[in-house]
């Protein structure tokens, strides 16, 4: 990490020396964004709707808040290219639910008995936090001059993603269960999964409209994929007793980055 | 009354074109006071009109028609082409004052102006603008040919037809459009056939001979040909320096194919022997004709030659070499110490010196090579005697082209060493053959042809009676001797190679220093251009990426201070490529005020050339518009520099407005409508094409292309010709950042 941004301060003091590229004049573009994902690709695969707490109860919802802020700053070597870093933190969640159940295997202490179980229940959906840092290129299309009008840009960024909240609101029919809700929310999330990190690749395409000589607004679209390192780290469900076992979250989590693959951005620009 | 101003218009108008120097030729150019026509914002013309004919159209129509009609003939009148108050409108005016003498009321209606251009035509516009083409002119032979056109042009206008016809093209909605294109073919005919007899009628009452009416026809219908028909003399390009087989042009020339009956279903005129048939029958129905085909021939052959200067000057600019060299062939018969024919000349030689010359079909072959190909005439185009000169002109040698240019460029020059333009064209057919790969000075003779068949056979008697001498009757063959005569245009055999005449054709420049030395300090310059090129292909590929985006940055770094901002061409395109001519006012509006606001900004000195401040321009500012309008377009098409022969004039201006650096920039901006609910629909269901093509969609819809060109004046070369396309609107604000980096770029020094 060092590394990269050390070599971007490099790069920065190099391309600050060249004449022709900017905007007025002005080589260094710092972007402050809003993104928010566009819910395509949730649509067309039919995810089912989880429960979000609302007045202490949990309602079924929809799986919409996923929406980021992101902090660039560009370096631009010339007309029709810059270079930069961007940091980026997303919020999103995942869905706990698989046909309206949570369920768990694990084997008993002090024997070798596999015990399957299943609450019907209801969970609200699992908050994430993802922060990213990613170098990224942009490219002016045609002649356009970076960093007014069309660009696309495209970055490679390393993630990190965190559930915010491991003890979600649940809600089930206790005078079935052998277990209170307490007892499950305290054991939902299985510890060791809680931090997962992974790769972001992005291409994006952008109009950015001048407003003042330094300062630029941006409209933007995003497609992102999503790739999470080391599933085999985590543990099976058999290997926890927890109720969402790590390679359970691994694969909730990856596939809900994966749906987030569309998004639409607005930001502001200010060059220096 | 009316004879008195005549008579006095007539002898100012004698002045003027008594003043007239062929020899030291001027352009045709506008004189005195500027006319509202070309003064008058297009806006302000539509909101003004009061015509009464338009009457009879719906309130949309009316808009729609003055819209595009003032919009269109505004931008002719601006093109550059257009001239007022010059001798050709002057006398086009006295004769449609003589054609009107007994309606005052519509000539005062009407004014009269010429288009600088070859195509044979003339038209009036519902605004009473009557339109002469010099080409036209150029083709006539008298007076009363041009005097029937006027009328019959007069005749359009007086019958208010381009309302008719607009008012017919845009009704009848049901037709298929094959219909329409008949019926309005047929309906324009009925026009024209209506403008003819009208025209007689004028041309009866002015007492002009009905012997010519037929005539002006014949010069329609022949317009295609050069304006005479004169035999190409074989020996025109042999002098004492040169001699070109006459041989070269011995092609017989290719027949006239232009029939009077032709097909005019679908034409917007009657054919030429309906014309002739139908105004026969008017002429005839008029008596007590007059017998005068010019009231004053030498005035008409005056304005006439004008033209014709023109036409070639035209030729010149639009790199018809051989339309060119052969209407300055005519020409020079008449006006044999021409300084401008002999400029033109110069001018269209010097291309062939360039090393990508572009060459003709057939140029490729020696011409006695062709005798053997299956070559067609007809695929040169031309008829009548130009074909002649034509097929021999094609089918010279790229060798034997590149001398001719040089020995005429150089005759050109020694007739008047003190003709700077013909100085200027030596000085650069001597850089370009320097510079040219193919052009190899070792290999031409100290002697001209004559010369070296003199002293062939004198070394041939010397070698026969050697041989008799000694008694040796066999004949010795060697073949690396015969090689080696060969290139220089010797035959073992027969002695001097005729095919190789331009071998010969420098001999004094072989044994002139001055010229020796010249060529020797320009190849200096281009031994080092070929030592950089080595350099070049010496580097790395990082080492060529980073030359190369040098060069880039660079092309721009012109050191600008101060520029002369001439009239921009600005396009508001939108769907189907239209031009919508109110948004691209506005736009050229907004382009003014934010090339001001970069200008002061970034402290250039900026001086209006345009249209902007409409009331301000002055007719030396029109005629300087035109100029460099013409100048820009010519370089624009090949930028190679070797344009000369405006050079002079472009200098002259640099030092009348007091600036080095011309600005031509053009905007084009479409907006391409491409969002519509089917396309969404359909990219919908294309999922997931659809999620990238849409953005891409919504971003793309708008886009500019910037053009820049900025002239050297000085140099009279063009320094930078770049465009810049990209996907942005064309508001204030993009155009700001835009223009900012152009102008910013340009300001720098290389």
């Amino acid at each position: 990490m060092k590394n990269i941004i050390l070599g971007f301060f490099i790069l920065i003091t190099v391309v600050v020396c060249a004449q022709e590229s900017g905007f007025y004049g002005k080589k260094m573009v710092f972007e402050y964004k809003f993104i928010g994902q566009l819910p395509v690709f949730q649509n067309v695969f039919g995810e089912s709707k989880g429960y979000v707490l609302k007045s202490n109860n949990l309602q079924s919802s929809y799986n919409i808040p996923d929406y980021s802020f992101s902090i660039s700053l560009t370096a631009l070597k010339n007309e029709n290219k810059g270079y930069g870093l961007e940091f980026l933190t997303r919020n999103f969640q995942f869905n706990p639910l698989k046909n309206n159940e949570i369920n768990r295997q694990y084997v008993l202490t002090g024997s070798n008995q596999l015990v399957t179980e299943n609450i019907t229940a209801k969970v609200a959906y699992i908050p994430l936090n993802e922060l990213v840092i990613m170098p990224k290129m942009v490219i002016s299309s045609d002649q356009s001059r970076l960093p007014v009008g069309f660009s696309t840009e495209f970055g490679l960024g390393y993630s990190i993603t965190r559930i915010t909240n491991t003890h979600p609101a649940i809600d089930f029919d206790t005078t079935t269960s052998n277990y209170s809700t307490a007892d499950v929310q305290a054991n939902f999330i299985d510890v060791r999964a809680e931090e997962l990190k992974g790769l972001v690749m992005m291409y994006g395409l952008k109009m950015n409209y001048p407003l003042t000589k330094s300062l630029l607004f941006s409209l933007g679209f995003r497609y992102q994929l999503h790739y999470l390192f080391n599933k085999n780290n985590f543990q099976k469900m058999e290997e926890t007793a927890a109720w969402m076992s790590g390679r359970e979250i691994w694969s909730r989590i990856n596939q809900r980055r994966q749906w987030g693959f569309f998004n639409a951005g607005i930001g502001l620009i200010y060059c220096f | 009354m009316n004879y008195y101003v005549l008579l006095i218009s007539a002898l100012f108008s004698t002045a003027i074109w008594g003043q007239t120097d062929f020899d030291h030729y001027s352009l045709l150019q506008s004189h005195g006071t500027i006319p509202a026509d070309f003064s008058t914002p297009t806006q302000h013309k539509i909101k003004h009109t009061k015509d009464q004919r338009l009457a009879k159209l719906t309130p949309a129509k009316r808009k729609e028609f003055l819209t595009f009609s003032n919009y269109a003939i505004d931008e002719l009148l601006h093109a550059g082409s257009v001239t007022y108050g010059d001798p050709v409108s002057q006398y086009i005016t006295s004769i449609a004052q003589r054609l009107l003498k007994n309606d005052s009321v519509l000539f005062k209606k009407l004014r009269f102006y010429t288009i600088n251009e070859n195509n044979a035509n003339a038209f009036s516009t519902n605004q009473g603008m009557v339109f002469v083409t010099t080409g036209l002119i150029a083709q006539m032979t008298s007076e009363a040919q041009l005097a029937f056109v006027l009328g019959h042009e007069i005749a359009h206008y007086s019958e208010g037809h381009v309302i008719d016809m607009f008012d017919y093209s845009t009704s009848n909605s049901g037709l298929s459009y094959k219909e329409k294109t008949r019926f309005f073919s047929k309906y324009s005919r009925q026009n024209e056939l209506e403008a003819d007899e009208i025209g007689v009628k004028y041309m009866h009452d002015a007492g002009y001979t009905s012997a010519e009416i037929e005539k002006t026809f014949d010069v329609l219908l022949y317009s295609y040909l050069p304006f005479e028909e004169i035999a190409f003399d074989k020996n025109y390009f042999t002098n004492q320096w040169m001699y070109v087989p006459e041989m070269v042009f011995n092609k017989p020339k290719v027949e006239i194919s232009a029939a009077e009956n032709y097909n005019d279903r679908f034409a917007s005129h009657p054919n030429i022997a309906t014309r002739k048939e139908e105004i026969q029958q008017k002429i005839d129905s008029l008596t007590a004709w007059e017998n005068k085909s010019a009231f004053d021939q030498q005035t008409f052959e005056e304005v006439r030659n004008i033209c014709r200067f023109e036409f070639v000057l035209n030729d010149v600019y639009n790199d018809n070499a051989i339309e060119a060299l052969y209407g300055i062939y005519i020409l020079e018969k008449q006006f044999p110490t021409s300084h401008f024919l002999r400029n033109c000349k110069s001018q269209i030689w010097l291309s062939h010196l360039t090393d990508f010359e572009l060459e003709e079909d057939f140029s490729e072959y020696d011409y006695y090579a062709d005798e053997s190909e299956e070559f067609s005439e007809y695929d040169l185009g031309y008829e009548g005697q130009i074909s002649v000169f034509a097929q021999g002109y094609s089918r010279l040698s790229h060798d034997s082209k590149m001398t001719m240019s040089l020995r005429i460029i150089r005759d050109n020059y020694l007739s008047d060493t003190t003709d700077r333009i013909a100085s200027k064209l030596w000085n650069k057919a001597v850089e370009l053959s320097a510079a040219n790969t193919s052009f190899n000075i070792e290999n031409y003779s100290k002697l001209t042809f004559n010369n070296a068949i003199i002293q062939f056979q004198k070394e041939k008697l010397k070698a026969d009676s050697i041989n008799k001498a000694v008694g040796q009757q066999q004949i010795k063959y060697n073949k690396y001797e015969a090689i080696k005569n060969s290139k220089t245009g010797f035959d073992n055999e027969n002695g001097i190679d005729s095919t190789k005449f331009y071998l010969y054709a420098l001999s004094d420049l072989m044994v002139d220093s001055s010229f020796l030395k010249l060529y020797a300090s320009f190849s200096e310059g281009v031994d080092e251009l070929e030592s950089e090129t080595d350099e070049f292909f010496d580097m790395t590929d990082e080492e060529q990426t980073d030359f190369y985006v040098s060069e880039y940055e660079q092309k721009l770094h012109i050191g600008m201070d101060s520029v002369l901002l001439l009239q921009p061409e600005i396009n508001k395109l939108e769907r189907y490529n239209r031009k919508n001519f109110e948004k691209s006012d506005q736009l050229t509006a907004t382009f003014y005020d934010v090339t001001k606001s970069v200008t002061d900004d970034l402290n250039i000195k900026q001086i209006n050339l345009n249209r902007a401040d409409h009331f301000a321009l002055t007719t030396a500012d029109f005629n300087a518009i035109a100029s460099f309008n013409r100048a820009i377009a010519k370089r624009s098409e090949n930028e190679t520099g070797n344009f000369i022969i405006d050079t002079e004039i472009l200098d002259s201006l640099r030092k009348k407005y007091g600036t080095n650096e011309l600005l031509f920039m053009e905007l084009k901006s479409m907006n391409r409508h491409q969002i519509s609910v089917p396309k969404l629909v359909a990219f919908s269901i294309l999922f997931p094409i659809g999620v990238f093509y849409l953005p891409k969609m919504i971003f793309n819809n708008s886009s500019s292309n910037y053009v820049v060109k900025v002239l050297d004046l000085k140099k009279g070369e063009l320094v930078v010709n770049e465009s810049y396309f990209a996907f942005e609107p064309p508001t204030r604000k993009f155009m700001n950042a835009r223009l900012n980096a152009i102008f910013h770029q340009l300001k720098q020094k290389k």
